[in-house]
């Protein structure tokens, strides 16, 4: 039983190691068109921002292929699945041969569709390479421009200030962390990054990157002009599904899976951000693009590709992240829309405290947290686990929640 | 797994929520190693179990040391591991970098945020104490165990003080 995985990231990683949990000798190949060993593209706006050291991006050890007995064909891209054969075509002309495989291409950031995008200097912000490109841009760039308010926006646009660019962050909404939380917590971390130099402008869009070869200032549809010598875009990234191309595979967004991962390709699977799956809070199908439920998808692909049956009980949308040590957890639905929401929130402006919860019924269905987030843990577990919590939401919304006040019901729910 | 593991258990109903077991926690990982000097330490020292008071129960909870380790699987900084001769789920605080992905996964609550040094603090089941893990050692009713599963199992049906509380109610 040969198992090949494409993608070199939390998914496949996942995989592997679920894989290698059941089975230590089955033959094992990664394909991952980044020549790096194992790293987290989640960790190049910390080492941008120095809070590592450079290069210190490991995901694993550089002996994890090794000691886990796996072929790693790094630096070559998987470019066709022919799912009658049973095969991969590399770039390098090359074929393997598999017997289940795993899609775990993840995502690549959108295009802005804003003419002059392809300018120099203007970079997206997802894997080493934009990392190593930024570095060597900053060296001469006076003013940098980000482009998107969601936490990659605002990790980088504290990066590049930390490097001593002059540094604005641009976003088309009215606020920043539109995806991720509300308008209460966009505040508080536009006021926090303002209040360290950082400028703030909301609900304008570019309209044009302006320069000769080099971006030299960005045009918004305000008619305003804003210099910027380096460009980062943090906006969303949309699922890289072309290898479905061909196939049996069903693609709406991302690729559609069944509740153990598998497309509708026999023998193959999909998880990560390429991965469409259920979102156990909202019940919608989605693509959660984020780390924890791609390394757990990851997981249970590789669990039912060994052979060991384990259904996925659905991805969340969840985000955690800290921004001039402000902490902030954000999870399930944050800004309802439609009837049947009871919301509560808390806000100490003075402290950057600031809380929220959202029921429905007799569920927790989302909370943010910020400035204070221990144990956010427990409020996802009766969320993910559907947990009447009617008979304890006084200390929820006092925020004396713990695991011992939730241990007679989520043992109940088990 | 060659082995059982051995972990930390609770006896919640020997719990007296007297917090001994938080004070020796945060001893124990000072740099003085002695309560005046950790009180005077600075960055204070973060203790890792904490006493929680549900509706009905006291319950010193710490770090379970998962065989499905979420704070692992969530860990985007490779952080996190599991050793799998004893099934210690560590945090290699070099490599945290306190995004805090685990404190919101861990379905304990169990991973705390310590906002002083910005890293993850959670039970290293005290591996570089002779004496074994100090909130054990510091627990006045016994409500605290440091063994394998089948030995807490054993443990726990010899407690006298135990036996004692269910003929009380």
């Amino acid at each position: 039983m040969h198992h090949v995985i494409i993608g070199n990231s939390a998914a496949g990683i996942g995989a592997a190691e679920a894989i290698r949990q059941i089975d230590k000798e089955a033959p094992l190949t990664i394909i991952s068109d980044e020549s790096e060993s194992a790293y987290s593209r989640a960790l190049i706006s910390y080492e941008l921002a120095g809070w590592i050291g450079k290069g210190n991006l490991d995901l694993r050890p550089r002996e994890f292929y090794q000691e886990k007995n796996i072929a790693a064909h790094l630096g070559k891209r998987a470019i066709k699945i022919d799912a009658g054969k049973k095969q991969v075509h590399l770039n390098d002309g090359s074929r393997v041969d598999y017997d289940r495989l795993l899609i775990a291409t993840g995502g690549s950031p959108q295009q802005m569709g804003v003419p002059g995008e392809d300018k120099k200097g203007i970079f997206g912000f997802r894997n080493y390479r934009d990392l190593l490109n930024i570095y060597d841009a900053i060296i001469t760039a006076e003013h940098g421009v980000v482009l998107g308010g969601g936490c990659i926006g605002l990790q980088a646009a504290s990066g590049l200030h930390h490097h001593g660019v002059k540094t604005s962050i641009a976003i088309a909404s009215a606020h920043l962390l539109s995806q991720v939380a509300d308008a209460e917590c966009g505040d508080i971390y536009q006021r926090l990054f303002e209040s360290n130099g950082i400028a703030i402008k909301t609900s304008m869009k570019p309209v044009e990157f302006r320069g000769v070869g080099q971006v030299g200032s960005i045009g918004f549809d305000d008619g305003s002009e804003m210099p910027a010598q380096i460009v980062i875009s943090g906006k969303g990234v949309k699922p890289n599904t072309e290898l479905a191309e061909g196939t049996k595979i069903k693609v709406d967004r991302g690729i559609i899976v069944d509740d153990r991962m598998c497309t509708a390709e026999p023998d193959v699977f999909a998880a990560g951000d390429v991965a469409v799956t259920q979102d156990c809070v909202t019940c919608e199908s989605t693509v959660n693009a984020v780390w924890p439920c791609a390394y757990e998808q990851g997981r249970t692909a590789g669990f039912n590709m060994a052979g060991r049956d384990r259904v996925y009980d659905g991805s969340m949308r969840m985000n955690a992240a800290e921004f001039f040590r402000v902490p902030l957890i954000s999870i399930g639905v944050v800004k309802p829309q439609g009837d049947g929401y009871e919301v509560h929130s808390y806000l100490d402006k003075s402290r950057m405290v600031y809380w929220k919860m959202v029921f429905k019924g007799k569920l927790l269905v989302g909370a943010v947290l910020v400035g204070r987030v221990e144990r956010a843990g427990v409020l996802a577990n009766l969320m993910r686990k559907h947990i009447d919590v009617s008979s304890i939401k006084g200390e929820l919304l006092a925020g004396r929640y713990n695991y011992a006040l939730i241990k007679p019901l989520a043992e109940g729910a088990e | 797994m060659t082995s059982q593991p051995r972990k930390i258990f609770a006896i919640s109903e020997l719990c007296t929520a007297c917090r001994s077991c938080e004070i020796a926690c945060a001893v124990a990982h000072s740099r003085s190693a002695s309560l005046i000097g950790a009180i005077l330490e600075v960055p204070l020292p973060r203790y890792r179990i904490e006493v929680q008071a549900g509706s009905t129960l006291n319950l010193p909870l710490n770090c379970r040391h998962c065989d499905e380790p979420e704070c692992l699987f969530a860990c985007k900084a490779g952080a996190v591991s599991k050793d799998e001769a004893t099934g210690q789920v560590r945090v290699d605080l070099e490599k945290c970098v306190g995004c805090w992905m685990c404190v919101m996964i861990c379905p304990y609550g169990a991973v705390i945020p310590d906002a002083l040094i910005g890293k993850a603090a959670k039970c290293d089941l005290c591996e570089n104490r002779a004496e074994g893990p100090a909130c054990v050692t510091s627990c006045l009713t016994g409500a605290l165990f440091y063994g394998t599963e089948e030995e807490f199992e054993e443990y726990r049906n010899t407690r006298p003080l135990l036996k004692q509380l269910k003929a009380h109610r």
